[in-house]
């Protein structure tokens, strides 16, 4: 039945088989999770609260249409907030994700002053962590005019990331016969990055891109602190949990969570193997 | 690795190619300016912030402050120091099951393919969510809470997540629940680049699953785990539980990392708010102490950071 089982002996068999059942366990209560918020999101607000665990006596779809009108923090409703998510996640994304790609491209088939110390400097920040810059970052952010503003989403590019020392390796490894016939062909620089060589680096593009994507998408901390007048989904449900003291619907709060978790675990089913077999870290001794 | 042909290396004799020197310009111009901004810039102004009063007066207050709360019984950061050791130390003990994890999804242990996926879920619902349905399961209404009570002999319900004798211990248990998967991009890509023969010809000299593990694949992917733990150990006043959105930090929950965002939290809205000034010295002797921890193990483990590419 199982491939991978064939080979082994009996107290392998009886390991690897051992394994998966508590993989299987662990794996059921993450579906529990999506599950769980699927069918609060059906309940009344009672039945949440008081009968955490059974299923609903009514199934409440109607939830899942009330959401849209009633997820509502200070004026700011879910349409708002679904675009609120999108804004802050694309544009930072999309623009960190070529900057870098380019960025490391450039330094590493291009010899000019300064083209090693990204590399270096990347390093030396990974490995040298500062901590309680929050404050001062705050405040230059003020200072720019970057707090409770939209267009802050195109200042958020960061090109000396983790993801430099990805497409890094991969564009070291990368032949630069590519280039050279491109540019026998009479290509300029621009045509040779944007025609032959970003295209190939489209897998990792793609990986990086979407595992950015998605941790943009779940995040609340930055638009917490710094654009708390438009509130991404996360933060509208987080702001909504606090404010439910006085108006509790922890059906309609579960419905939203619902709603949020869909366009990541589709997009995830999607690229899985995209994602998983274009990064690695560390390399191989040998 | 392919050499790379590099005609600039050839410039001395021939005209300045001005499409190159545009190209140049146009990758690295934008990465330095925001990295010199928003990296360079903020970190030099809240060093020189933590020295200061929120009207810029000089002062060295906040790092006496920050002293005694650090070593009060009591201190709020003495508190969350030891919750952000035990963190990591727990993040340490249980690294090397994760990676076991990651092992045995490569080597295809029944329905792996279903795990790969599954297994991802923690990162992909968001945080906010998690935390909102763990509060109900762990809540005086949900089994658990119960049968904890029950076990310990109370005659009442616990709230696990607001009473301080057992709200850490409930933060560790979601963070090993959830981290059960470890780093499973990272691995997963590291082991697919394990050669293939080198495992078969263990097999055939019957080597067991653990002799295959312990003595040819740890070795093969060393650099990965120093690496790993060299960065962990570097960042190791990051390491937090979830209290921010499951206690607020109260009941003794408190960790550094935590303490320095809800600072920041606190203060926003007014980008002179005398908190931003001491968060920045607490912030500043945490950068010094993990600088310290970073030399020492950089000094100890520089044969295998070196061995380390990514």
């Amino acid at each position: 039945m199982f491939k991978s089982l064939k080979r082994k002996s009996l107290p392998e068999k009886i390991l690897y088989c051992f394994v998966s059942l508590i993989f299987a366990a662990v794996a059921f209560s993450y579906v529990y999770i999506l599950f769980w918020m699927f069918m609060s999101g059906a309940k009344t607000h009672t039945e949440v609260a008081l009968d955490t665990f059974g299923l609903p006596t009514v199934w409440h779809w109607e939830n899942y249409r009330d959401v849209m009108s009633m997820l509502e923090v200070n004026g700011v409703g879910f349409w708002n907030m679904l675009f609120n998510s999108l804004w802050w996640s694309i544009i930072p994304v999309t623009l960190s994700i070529f900057t870098q790609c380019t960025f490391s491209y450039t330094c590493s088939k291009y010899k000019f002053p300064t083209s090693t110390w990204p590399y270096l400097i990347i390093l030396v920040v990974m490995t040298l962590p500062i901590y309680g810059a929050g404050g001062a970052s705050y405040r230059l952010g003020w200072r720019l005019g970057l707090i409770n503003n939209m267009w802050a989403a195109f200042m958020n590019i960061s090109g000396f990331s983790a993801s430099y020392l990805y497409f890094n390796a991969y564009f070291k490894n990368l032949s630069w016969t590519y280039a050279e016939a491109a540019q026998i062909d009479g290509a300029n620089d621009f045509q040779v990055y944007f025609r032959v060589m970003l295209p190939q680096a489209m897998p990792l593009l793609t990986a990086l891109g979407i595992t950015s994507w998605i941790a943009q998408w779940n995040d609340y901390t930055y638009i917490l602190i710094n654009q708390p007048k438009t509130p991404t989904l996360p933060v509208g449900i987080y702001n909504f949990n606090l404010e439910m003291t006085y108006r509790a619907r922890l059906d309609i709060l579960f419905a939203a969570c619902f709603y949020v978790c869909i366009p990541c675990i589709i997009l995830f089913i999607v690229f899985n193997k995209t994602i998983t077999t274009n990064v690695s870290l560390g390399g191989i001794k040998g | 690795m392919t050499a790379v042909k590099n005609p600039i290396e050839k410039k001395n004799k021939k005209p300045i190619n001005w499409i190159r020197v545009a190209f140049i310009l146009f990758s690295i111009l934008l990465p330095w300016v925001f990295f010199l901004v928003f990296y360079v810039y903020v970190n030099i102004d809240s060093i020189f912030m933590a020295f200061q009063t929120s009207d810029g007066a000089w002062t060295v207050d906040h790092f006496v402050r920050a002293f005694k709360e650090f070593t009060s019984p009591d201190g709020e950061l003495l508190i969350a120091l030891k919750n952000t050791l035990i963190t990591f130390a727990i993040g340490l003990v249980t690294y090397p099951f994760k990676v076991l994890v990651s092992y045995f999804l490569y080597k295809k242990v029944p329905f792996s393919g279903v795990y790969r996926i599954l297994f991802f879920l923690p990162a992909m619902i968001f945080g906010v969510a998690i935390a909102m349905v763990f509060t109900q399961f762990v809540g005086v209404y949900g089994p658990i809470a119960k049968q904890i009570g029950e076990w310990m002999g109370l005659s009442y319900i616990p709230e696990l997540l607001a009473d301080s004798r057992f709200a850490n211990y409930t933060l560790w248990a979601h963070m090993l629940w959830l981290g059960f998967p470890g780093d499973l991009i990272i691995w997963g890509g590291t082991f697919a680049r394990i050669p293939a023969d080198v495992l078969e010809s263990g097999q055939i000299d019957g080597v067991s699953w653990l002799g295959e593990f312990t003595k040819i694949v740890v070795p093969l992917v060393w650099p990965t785990v120093a690496l790993q733990l060299l960065l962990s150990f570097c960042g190791i006043f990051g390491a937090s539980t979830a209290n921010f959105l499951l206690t607020g930090g109260a009941y003794g929950t408190q960790t550094l990392s935590t303490w320095l965002y809800m600072q920041t939290l606190a203060g926003a809205g007014d980008p002179n708010a005398p908190v931003f000034n001491y968060m920045s010295a607490v912030g500043l002797i945490m950068t010094v102490i993990a600088v310290t921890i970073t030399m020492f193990m950089r000094k100890y483990t520089n044969k295998m950071f070196t061995d380390a590419e990514f």
